[in-house]
């Protein structure tokens, strides 16, 4: 795969090391590496997020015009391609304005700032076998701390403008962001209890066939979403509610405060919160299916694997190796999935009001995480170790008792609350109307 | 010398932003500039190879406690106004801020502050198992887990032998579970005993 050589070469010490020896002196080469590679690092995720993000716009636009019965945008280059530069060319030429009574510092920071923790949280994605930023120990606790930073530019955003709806959206945004939070975090605690590790990487291994170094797969051996799925689906929504997609874009509803916090905006700062968006979608997309669908690992079960090893028997380090070649393109491809779900949600699911958006946080996604990370810590001890068709089996039993009184529960609850309310979906008793009214 | 630039760098963003969040004349800004100095202090925290510390750091701090006080600001009823930022009290709050400087200090000079590791606590002793269960030897766990020097990729270009080992977290997890497991209770239970305490008083 020429891909992958061109990634990895350009991500391996020894290669960066024997460019740069002719060209630095012996003393400050470590130093210069160390520089060289952060660049390059940097550049290739930039690259990433830049490209993904301009035809992440194109593909919105395109796949929520078929859910909505048209044909998107198609007059610029083949399929309408084109589209993002002319877009982006028509943003950059707006004029750019400031509202004479904003605070002028905190309103031009705030849209600066608004898009470096959308980047940020990107450093730790795991996109292949050794392909990653910074492997950190604390990889998914990094992701959600830049994650919850992005509160502070938009609390600016809508100070500085001196806008009374920029300031409700403001602070819808910051009420909701610091809500949901507590969802994301927990659901994702029990996925990270069975994996025991935070760092990426180690997620990733934690999920699939190829083992570290081409060994045995680590435990559970399983995609998460096979064996959380109740985590998975909180975390989708939970991340939804985070980076302010549709249904949950409350902060910016612009049938009841214009734009929320970036009502004052205009021209490339408001692109700037665009760009923060889809930055914010796209990283988000890669951490979930690092999270829950396996990351680089291929979409083939360990148990085949390892008993395709097996009748192999000595070329099975070369099969895992094949494998995991293709590393790069199962990441892509399950991170264009989770991107396209977003959009899916967009397209179908019309917005929650401000109060239904905070008691579905706190009254319905958080009791149910705390519940699925209790089973989940009580069954991961059970299975701890065993086979991935042992840990899958044990899941599947506990996820179905789990979402049967869950669904019994919902059941109870709703009907408990429609007696108490007038029912419109039956006719209003009617009095009986007498002759002489009539 | 190039930890030691990020330290000056570090120290100078923190007590700089520390300056400006008492001389600056807007509540909100103040409180702007004391987010700056926090990140600033989490930096100094993945400098010293505290990985987890700093991002609970930037989680707590950033993302939640200076989030509250933004939301404190925003519910007074002056949000934008501009305001002398001393009034009548400010004697005796200088008092008492400088009494705790001195404390702080005494209590900073004073102090016997190990300047190496010092001992692995027993609950740590012999060996810690890593993702997959098996067991590490202890040299590797304790490595620093921010270091810049040691990467995902080996020398070969190859992925390297293990995951990057979760020491902080690890280690600070069992001594947690361990040797302070009152203390977390305790804590535990405090924070409780302030979540309903909340929840009464929100409910009246």
């Amino acid at each position: 795969m020429i891909e992958q050589i061109f990634l990895q070469s350009i991500f391996s010490r020894p290669w960066v090391t024997e460019r740069l020896a002719h060209l630095v002196p012996e003393a400050s080469l470590g130093f210069a590496v160390e520089v060289t590679m952060s660049v390059l690092k940097a550049t290739l995720i930039i690259l990433i997020i830049q490209i993904g993000m301009l035809w992440g716009t194109w593909l919105e636009r395109k796949f929520i015009g078929r859910i909505q019965d048209r044909l998107g945008p198609n007059r610029v280059g083949v399929f309408g391609l084109g589209q993002p530069i002319a877009d982006m060319v028509k943003i950059l030429t707006k004029e750019d304005t400031t509202p004479t009574a904003a605070h002028r510092w905190v309103y031009n920071l705030g849209s600066l700032l608004i898009v470096p923790p959308a980047i940020l949280g990107f450093a730790v994605v795991a996109l292949d076998q050794g392909l990653i930023a910074t492997d950190l120990s604390v990889g998914f606790l990094f992701f959600i701390a830049i994650a919850s930073t992005s509160v502070v530019p938009i609390f600016m955003a809508g100070w500085g403008s001196r806008n009374k709806y920029a300031l409700l959206g403001a602070m819808r945004a910051v009420a909701q962001i610091v809500s949901y939070e507590i969802p994301q975090v927990l659901s994702v605690v029990g996925v990270l209890l069975l994996a025991g590790t935070l760092s990426m990487q180690g997620l990733a291994y934690a999920q699939g066939p190829l083992g570290l170094d081409g060994g045995s797969p680590a435990f559970p051996g399983v995609w998460f979403i096979f064996i959380q799925p109740i985590a998975f689906v909180i975390f989708v929504l939970a991340t939804t509610a985070e980076i302010e997609r549709t249904p949950f874009d409350v902060p910016e509803a612009e049938s009841e405060i214009i734009a929320g916090y970036h009502t004052e905006y205009s021209g490339i700062k408001f692109g700037m919160f665009y760009l923060a968006l889809y930055f914010a979608t796209i990283s988000s997309a890669a951490v979930a299916s690092v999270l829950f669908l396996g990351g680089w690992q291929p979409p083939i079960p360990t148990e085949l694997v390892n008993w395709l090893a097996n009748r192999a028997g000595e070329d099975a380090g070369e099969l895992r190796a094949s494998l995991g070649s293709l590393g790069w393109l199962w990441m892509s491809l399950k991170t264009l999935f989770m991107v396209l779900i977003f959009m899916w949600f967009r397209g179908t699911l019309p917005r929650l009001r401000a109060d239904q958006l905070m008691a579905f946080s706190w009254k319905v996604l958080v009791p149910i995480s705390l519940i699925n990370l209790l089973a989940a810590g009580l069954v991961g001890k059970l299975v701890y170790t065993r086979t991935p068709i042992v840990v899958f089996g044990a899941f599947a039993i506990t996820n179905v008792i789990l979402l049967a009184a869950l669904f019994w529960l919902i059941g109870w609850w709703s009907q408990r609350r429609s007696a108490q309310q007038i029912r419109f979906d039956q006719p209003a008793p009617v009095a009986p109307m007498s002759a002489e009214s009539a | 010398m190039t930890e030691a630039a990020v330290f000056f760098f570090l120290a100078s963003v923190t007590l700089g932003s520390a300056f400006a969040v008492v001389l600056s004349r807007t509540v909100l800004v103040s409180a702007l500039w004391l987010i700056l100095s926090f990140i600033g202090v989490a930096g100094m925290y993945a400098l010293m190879g505290a990985s987890f510390l700093a991002v609970t750091q930037v989680l707590i701090y950033v993302g939640a406690i200076s989030v509250l006080l933004l939301f404190a600001i925003m519910l007074t009823h002056d949000v934008m106004g501009e305001q002398r930022p001393m009034n009548r009290q400010w004697p005796i709050a200088s008092m008492v801020t400088f009494g705790l400087f001195v404390v702080l200090g005494i209590v900073m000079f004073r102090a016997d502050w190990p300047l190496t590791g010092g001992e692995v606590p027993p609950a740590l002793g012999g060996v810690i198992a890593d993702a997959s269960g098996v067991a590490i030897p202890r040299a590797e766990a304790e490595a620093p887990a921010f270091s810049i020097a040691d990467d995902i990729v080996a020398d070969d270009g190859q992925v390297t032998a293990a995951v990057r080992i979760p020491g902080t977290v690890a280690s600070l997890g069992r001594s947690l579970m361990t040797e302070h497991l009152l203390a977390f209770e305790v804590i535990s239970i405090v924070l409780l005993v302030a979540l309903i305490g909340a929840i009464v008083i929100a409910r009246d």
